[in-house]
């Protein structure tokens, strides 16, 4: 039974998105997804450093994403983290001509972001 | 000689009344699973349909195409699966298509095409319906061929490859609309008439030029005067065919003279060998007798005769009848000759024997008489037998040679007309009447085979003759009829051409008018576009230039602007005032264009959109962009995909307010927990804001005249809200500092807003979030405005 980490639930909130095409959430859902997806990563690696190197979480972001490799001791997980941080967090802004992402888009950093989370946890021991 | 009936003019100039198309509705197809509505307007105008690849943008295109056509350009010729695929996977059994029309006059119609479970792409149902009136097949509209020639759906692949396919095809795309169809088929009825003219001409060429070889060698090998005459004849450049005719008929008179010549010779009769030897005998009677006769003395026979004749004539008359009236009964004595006087003679007795002498006289004398008739005879019937012999015609140098012997024959044989001997001419008779007779029947029956052989020869080229000449005759009267046709077919060219560039024109001036607005800073210019050419020759040509020298155009231009082209050529065809047709949809006309051109299509299609409802699909945002900041008006639409293929098409304002909505909807919904929202609201608020401020940098430094491509990179380089909103404060992204501080003077609590969106869309939001929501709009609106 996984645990009931806030970024699980935060996860279960994006399946929900997702999976469930509820009226009240129409049109909103896609960035809303984002922002819970990219809040979900940002959550877990907080936790994570609370946990492993206290004070790493109040750095950059590019710091953080660099040195969880390091602490981690899967260079994989840390790529793949970069990756999907980088990808909703655009969704996240305003950018002139793109469109909100789809729903495999959405899916896909979804499923990355719970790898990661799932490996961090793990790694709280 | 003109064309008969002229072609008559074009179907009525005057528009046809023509359609707008409402709501759109699609279910089960495609991308589309439960029934979902894109709701246009019917009027005039432009709409933006906005959705990734995938959400079903396309859909909504390709089903409207669909139900209007019954068919897909974008499928048809592509490989089975692409066809498969067009059911919708999580609802495959009921597909239905349907849009509302509005037609000028007729009011509102609904137009459904549906497939029942498992049909075919092929067999759908396609009705139509006006309120309150009982629904009919789709077909009962007359826009089959108007679908087709007026093609008011304008995709990108398509118009990509309307340029690739082919000069003719091109040519035929734009020509369609023209009118044109009953103005191809006249040119078509005179090229065919022409045509089989000049067929029957070559056949009659080839017959003669065949007649003419075998006649020549006919000619050649038999030195038949008409064979030769024939090839001679043919062969000349123009033919005069009364005279073949002739020829036909029996020859000219040379030859005639010839046959006549043959003919008589057959003919010739050689005397009869019976006659001749009936002459022979009667000469050689003739001859004994008179050799008889030779040895008495005729002619004093004969005189004898006549004197005793005379003297016995005298006795009775004056001697006898005296005697008698002498009455001396008894022997008188003889009275004297009354000649010389003797005394003793002239008396009964010499009367009695000279009468009987007389008698015998008379009869040698009558012999003879008759021996020299018939000798007389007898040389005249064999000089006629002479002179019987036929007249030969003079030495020719080409007669046959049994001729010469029969002259020389002849000679000898008439040489007897000079014979008065019956004994000669028996025997010249006999010696030269065989010879003549059989070289009389050797030339005659030379001649006569002659004279068959000549037709043996000539008849099969009579008959040949006689079967080409009914054909050349009737080809020479239609050669006359060829010029006039040549002569239709040229003016007719022309005349044709002349129209179709003259209806043409507007469409020429009108695709060149597009492209000046779709080139921009590009350094190829259209000068004109026309058709040209005529058959298997027919193509447009496009005056292209870069930077002022010729060039070939489809050699020069990059994809996107053949694909600028190729808009520029079907957008006037598609909006013709002749279409029925009142709305354009275009797919995607923005794939392969930098955000110049966008500036120019928006244009475009604005201008387009006054007079015309227009459809636009876009994959992304940069036409409405471009259309939002230019200030035209238009709709946007956006359609994004869900589970289960449920679309969502929700009509799109410009961004500030869109994610101010979307805060809204959050807050307002109760299918989002409360913490969720908390995470969620400053996320939208703070791409509100950062709406806010792309939208002021972009309008303000567009018009101060940066290029698109400078602007793209510094966006792409500022991120973040705070330089965003330094840029869009001072256009100075540097003064980051400055920010807050101009947030205080712009709007209540700016600057508190400011900073909790610009944190809240990481963690969660533990303040009022209505609040948020509603200072985050006032600022936003203070942005827009404080530069303005």
């Amino acid at each position: 039974m996984p645990p009931d980490t806030p970024a699980r639930r935060l996860l279960a909130e994006v399946d929900e998105l997702l999976g469930h095409a509820s009226r009240g959430t129409a049109g909103l859902w896609p960035r809303a997804a984002a922002l819970l997806t990219r809040q979900a990563l940002e959550v877990a690696l907080a936790t994570y450093w609370s946990k492993a190197a206290p004070g790493v979480e109040g750095c950059s972001r590019k710091a953080q994403l660099l040195c969880l490799g390091r602490y981690l001791g899967d260079e994989a997980v840390a790529q793949r983290a970069h990756v999907v941080w980088s990808a909703p967090s655009h969704a996240c802004h305003h950018h002139v001509y793109d469109l909100a992402p789809t729903r495999e888009e959405l899916q896909a950093w979804r499923d990355a972001v719970g790898e990661v989370v799932a490996r961090t946890e793990r790694a709280w021991g | 000689m003109k064309p008969a009936a002229a072609a008559p003019a074009p179907a009525a100039t005057a528009e046809p009344p023509g359609a707008f198309v409402g709501a759109v509705t699609v279910q089960g197809f495609r991308g589309v699973g439960p029934a979902t509505t894109l709701p246009l307007h019917a009027g005039p105008g432009l709409t933006l349909v906005v959705g990734r690849n995938g959400s079903g943008k396309s859909s909504f295109a390709d089903g409207l195409e669909l139900l209007l056509t019954g068919d897909n350009l974008r499928w048809k010729g592509r490989p089975l699966p692409w066809k498969l695929g067009w059911r919708n996977l999580h609802q495959a059994d009921t597909t239905a298509l349907s849009a509302e029309l509005v037609v000028e006059g007729l009011g509102p119609l609904t137009a459904t095409r549906t497939w029942a479970a498992g049909a075919e792409l092929a067999a759908s149902t396609a009705e139509v319906k006006a309120k309150g009136r009982a629904a009919l097949p789709f077909d009962a509209l007359p826009w089959a061929q108007p679908l087709v020639t007026f093609r008011p759906f304008l995709s990108y692949n398509e118009l990509a490859s309307m340029l690739d396919e082919g000069p003719s095809k091109l040519y035929d795309a734009l020509a369609t609309v023209l009118g044109l169809d009953e103005f191809v088929a006249v040119q078509q009825r005179l090229t065919a008439a022409r045509k089989v003219i000049d067929e029957q001409v070559k056949a009659v060429k080839a017959g003669a030029a065949a007649l003419a070889l075998e006649a020549e060698r006919v000619g050649a090998a038999h030195a038949e005067p008409r064979a030769v005459q024939l090839a001679a004849k043919l062969k000349a450049k123009t033919w005069h065919l009364a005279d073949l005719q002739t020829l036909a008929e029996g020859g000219s008179d040379v030859t005639r003279e010839v046959l006549d010549t043959l003919r008589r010779l057959s003919a010739l009769a050689p005397p009869s060998l019976d006659a001749v030897q009936a002459a022979v005998t009667a000469l050689g009677a003739a001859a004994e007798a008179l050799e008889h006769m030779k040895g008495t003395d005729t002619a004093r026979s004969l005189a004898r005769m006549r004197l005793l004749d005379q003297a016995v004539a005298f006795y009775d008359q004056h001697v006898a009848g005296h005697a008698a009236d002498a009455g001396t009964a008894g022997a008188s004595a003889p009275s004297g000759c009354p000649v010389c006087g003797s005394q003793g003679v002239f008396g009964a007795e010499w009367r009695q024997a000279s009468g009987l002498e007389v008698v015998a006289l008379k009869a040698e004398a009558f012999h003879a008489q008759l021996v020299e008739t018939s000798a007389a005879k007898a040389l005249s019937d064999a000089h006629r037998l002479l002179r019987e012999a036929a007249p030969l015609p003079s030495p020719t140098a080409g007669e046959l040679p049994s001729l010469r012997a029969l002259r020389e024959a002849e000679a000898h044989w008439l040489a007897g007309r000079t014979l008065q001997d019956p004994t000669a001419l028996a025997a010249h008779l006999e010696r030269h009447a065989v010879e003549v007779i059989e070289a009389t029947m050797r030339v005659a029956g030379e001649a006569a085979a002659e004279l068959a052989r000549r037709e043996d020869v000539w008849r099969p080229l009579a008959e040949r003759l006689g079967q080409w000449l009914p054909q050349a005759t009737r080809v020479a009267a239609a050669k006359a009829h060829v010029d006039a046709l040549k002569q239709a077919e040229a003016w007719w060219k022309e005349a044709t051409e002349a129209i179709r560039d003259e209806r043409f024109a507007p469409i020429a001036e009108r695709a060149i008018a597009i492209w000046r607005q779709l080139r921009l800073q590009s350094n190829v210019d259209l000068g004109s576009v026309g058709l040209e050419g005529t058959a298997t020759k027919r193509r447009v040509t496009l005056a292209v230039t870069v930077d002022g020298a010729p060039a070939e155009a489809l050699g020069v231009m990059s994809q996107g602007e053949l694909h600028s082209l190729a808009l520029s050529l079907f957008l006037p065809r598609a909006t013709l005032p002749d279409s029925p047709f009142r709305f354009i949809c275009v797919d995607d006309p923005v794939q392969s264009m930098d955000p110049a051109r966008v500036e120019g299509l928006a244009r475009v299609l604005h201008d387009t959109a006054k007079t015309r409802q227009v459809i636009v699909f876009s994959h992304d945002d940069r036409l409405p962009e471009a259309v939002r900041r230019l200030g035209l008006p238009a709709r946007i639409l956006r359609v994004t995909r869900r589970a289960n293929s449920l679309v969502e098409v929700q009509e799109a304002r410009d961004p500030v307010s869109g994610h101010l909505d979307d805060a809204r909807a959050v807050m307002k919904t109760d299918d989002l927990r409360a913490d969720v929202k908390a995470r969620v609201v400053p996320g939208f608020c703070r791409l509100a804001l950062e709406a806010a401020c792309v939208t002021v940098i972009r309008t303000r430094r567009l018009r101060a005249g940066a290029s698109h491509d400078d602007l793209d990179a510094l966006l792409a380089e500022h991120v973040k809200l705070y330089p965003l909103m330094a840029l869009a404060l001072f256009d100075d992204a540097v003064r980051v500092g400055d920010v807050l501080a101009r947030l205080k003077k712009l709007a209540d609590r700016g600057p508190e807003v400011f900073k909790a969106c610009n944190a809240g869309a990481h963690e969660s939001f533990d303040g009022d979030l209505d609040g948020l929501v509603y200072d985050t709009e006032r600022l936003a609106t203070a942005v827009l405005k404080g530069t303005k």
